[in-house]
């Protein structure tokens, strides 16, 4: 029964490596939430893995590849160029992108060494593969992207260290044992973040591992993001109170007459 | 040390806010201006977006502005009835202005907006205040004693109606050119996050003709109400009021004014406008610079605000 099982993967692994998930991926990252408090100036965030094989997986010829993705909340983000005009520069075209709000990418070997570009286009895999849902002014969704608008989006989220591929960082500890220790800074955004792992072989994906982790903001921080978002009228009351209460005090305190 | 900033979510040095407070209180309690001005570009410069930068210095002002205000009352040199007409149009002005603001950061000119304002307003109340300093300055040289302004009782702001006597500054004037400072102030304060002390202070001397000892102390009480109504309808409707920073910069102004107004006090009335003037000049030139420069990157991001959360 074993003997045939394994033949039928080996049949099946030969003709679509990707059917066969012969494979399963165990990544978790080393902490599932990132408390933001007032101090907060940026941390860590490790992922550990494995790749389980049963009985059935096919002795693989090359090693393994491991791209791991760190995917943040969606975000409407408008991406506006300046042109002259009567000699000022002014915000005039735009394009609106429905993307991360955060994306790093980790792999064992440069990105374009990975596999072809189709291939990581289609798993997902680079900054370069990252699908961007475009819409231009009027909200109208344009399927092809705008070159030149997603090459900006791209280098100002780079800039920003919300993107960023680390090629090569993902350090293979042992024969079957995985991780990597990638930076959170301290502009990251709040929300659910995906883990996603793609295992490859031979240039081609052979599974596929979704995780999750959280950033929050925590304490006090917290207690005043909520009032702000959730209760405005009394948050701007009670700015009203601190600032006149502060205005009052440095009065008295101060005293000039 | 770092602090993150929950509004503006954002992390930022306290101690360089806490400096950045403390400059522009300096610089404040020297020539007794509030100091918006200066204060919400050095915010946008520490990378804190525009918005929250408006909105929180809008608390910083009403702080300070009632600080003053205080003492000014201690001192009863405020006129009540007009600080009411004024912030009658002040409130207006600013639930305006709060509109305006929301609409045109979703079309992603209120930076535009807000660098157009400030090179007119600053150019022009810079230049002028340098200008007529200046002229001071070298009439006292030369020993002359400064005519005063022709009483010109006759203007045409005395043709207007609805007459309305204002006691205190012994003045009888049509409520609409007051309503109507009142208004462009609170409007334009929302707009640009600044108290305004510097456009009131001369509309009031020049058009208005309130007796200079009372100019100061009512336009401080206009300013502390129309800011903390200001602050409420930006907490309230924009969620741009981050109170960690607007206390931060509070506490840096309370102190820094201290100093600035004992190194103020020994310096001469038109050596400070000089000063006053040739600073506000230099903050409008930048933003002019900035606006016809070629800048570093064509291209911007910024958050769909109210998207996504």
């Amino acid at each position: 029964m074993r003997h045939r099982s394994a033949l039928l993967a080996l049949a099946l692994g030969t003709l679509a490596a990707t059917a066969a998930r012969a494979e399963t991926l165990v990544f978790e990252p080393s902490q599932k939430r990132v408390e933001i408090t007032s101090n907060f100036s940026g941390t860590t965030v490790t992922i550990y893995g494995t790749v389980e094989r049963d009985a059935a997986t096919v002795g693989r010829s090359g090693d393994y590849e491991v791209a791991i993705m760190l995917v943040g909340p969606e975000r409407s983000v408008v991406t506006r160029r300046k042109d002259r005009v009567a000699g000022i520069w002014v915000n005039r075209d735009s394009r609106t992108y429905q993307a991360p709000s955060f994306y790093a990418v980790a792999t064992t070997r440069p990105i374009a060494e990975m596999s072809s570009p189709a291939v990581l286009k289609a798993s997902q895999v680079g900054l370069d593969a990252l699908i961007l849902p475009e819409s231009v002014p009027g909200g109208v969704e344009v399927l092809a992207g705008t070159a030149s608008f997603r090459e900006a989006y791209l280098r100002l989220r780079r800039r920003e260290g919300l993107y960023a591929e680390y090629p090569g960082a993902v350090r293979r500890l042992a024969l079957n044992l995985w991780s990597v220790t990638l930076p959170i800074p301290a502009e990251v955004p709040v929300g659910d973040y995906r883990v996603r792992t793609v295992l490859f072989a031979d240039g081609s994906p052979l599974a596929e591992q979704v995780s999750h982790f959280e950033v929050v903001k925590s304490g006090f921080e917290q207690t005043v993001a909520d009032l702000a978002g959730h209760q405005s009228m009394l948050y701007g009351l009670i700015s009203v109170v601190v600032s006149l209460l502060t205005g009052w005090l440095g009065g008295a305190l101060f005293r000039r007459d | 040390m770092q602090l993150y900033l929950p509004i503006a979510e954002w992390p930022v040095n306290m101690f360089m806010i806490f400096g950045v407070g403390g400059a522009v209180g300096f610089i404040s309690g020297m020539f007794g201006v509030g100091g918006g001005f200066l204060l919400t570009p050095l915010l946008v410069f520490t990378g804190i977006s525009p918005a929250v930068a408006v909105g929180s210095v809008s608390a910083q002002v009403a702080a300070s502005s009632a600080s003053g205000a205080l003492s000014y009352w201690r001192r009863k040199l405020i006129d009540w009835k007009l600080a009411a007409f004024l912030l009658i149009g002040g409130m207006l002005g600013s639930v305006i202005g709060v509109q305006v603001f929301a609409l045109l950061r979703k079309m992603g000119q209120l930076d535009l907006v807000i660098g157009l304002c400030y090179v007119v307003f600053l150019g022009f109340v810079g230049g002028f205040m340098t200008w007529e300093s200046i002229g001071a300055i070298l009439a006292s040289r030369r020993n002359e004693v400064p005519k005063p302004a022709a009483p010109r009782q006759h203007g045409l702001l005395h043709t207007l109606p609805f007459k309305v006597r204002f006691p205190r500054s012994r003045l009888v004037l049509s409520a609409i050119p007051v309503l109507a400072l009142g208004l462009g102030i609170g409007f334009l304060g929302t707009l640009l996050g600044i108290g305004g002390g510097f456009l009131i202070v001369p509309a009031m001397i020049y058009l208005l003709k309130v007796p200079a000892n009372l100019v100061v102390g009512t336009s401080l009480v206009q300013m502390v109400v129309t800011m903390s109504f200001t602050t409420f309808l930006q907490a309230a409707n924009n969620h741009t009021v981050d109170i960690v920073l607007a206390f931060l910069l509070m506490i840096g102004g309370v102190i820094g004014a201290q100093f600035g107004a004992q190194i103020g006090q020994r310096l001469k009335g038109e050596q400070l406008r000089a000063l006053l003037g040739l600073l506000i000049l230099a903050v409008g030139i930048r933003f002019a610079v900035e606006l016809v420069v070629t800048p570093a990157d064509r291209y911007s991001l910024s958050m769909v605000p109210g998207a996504g959360r």
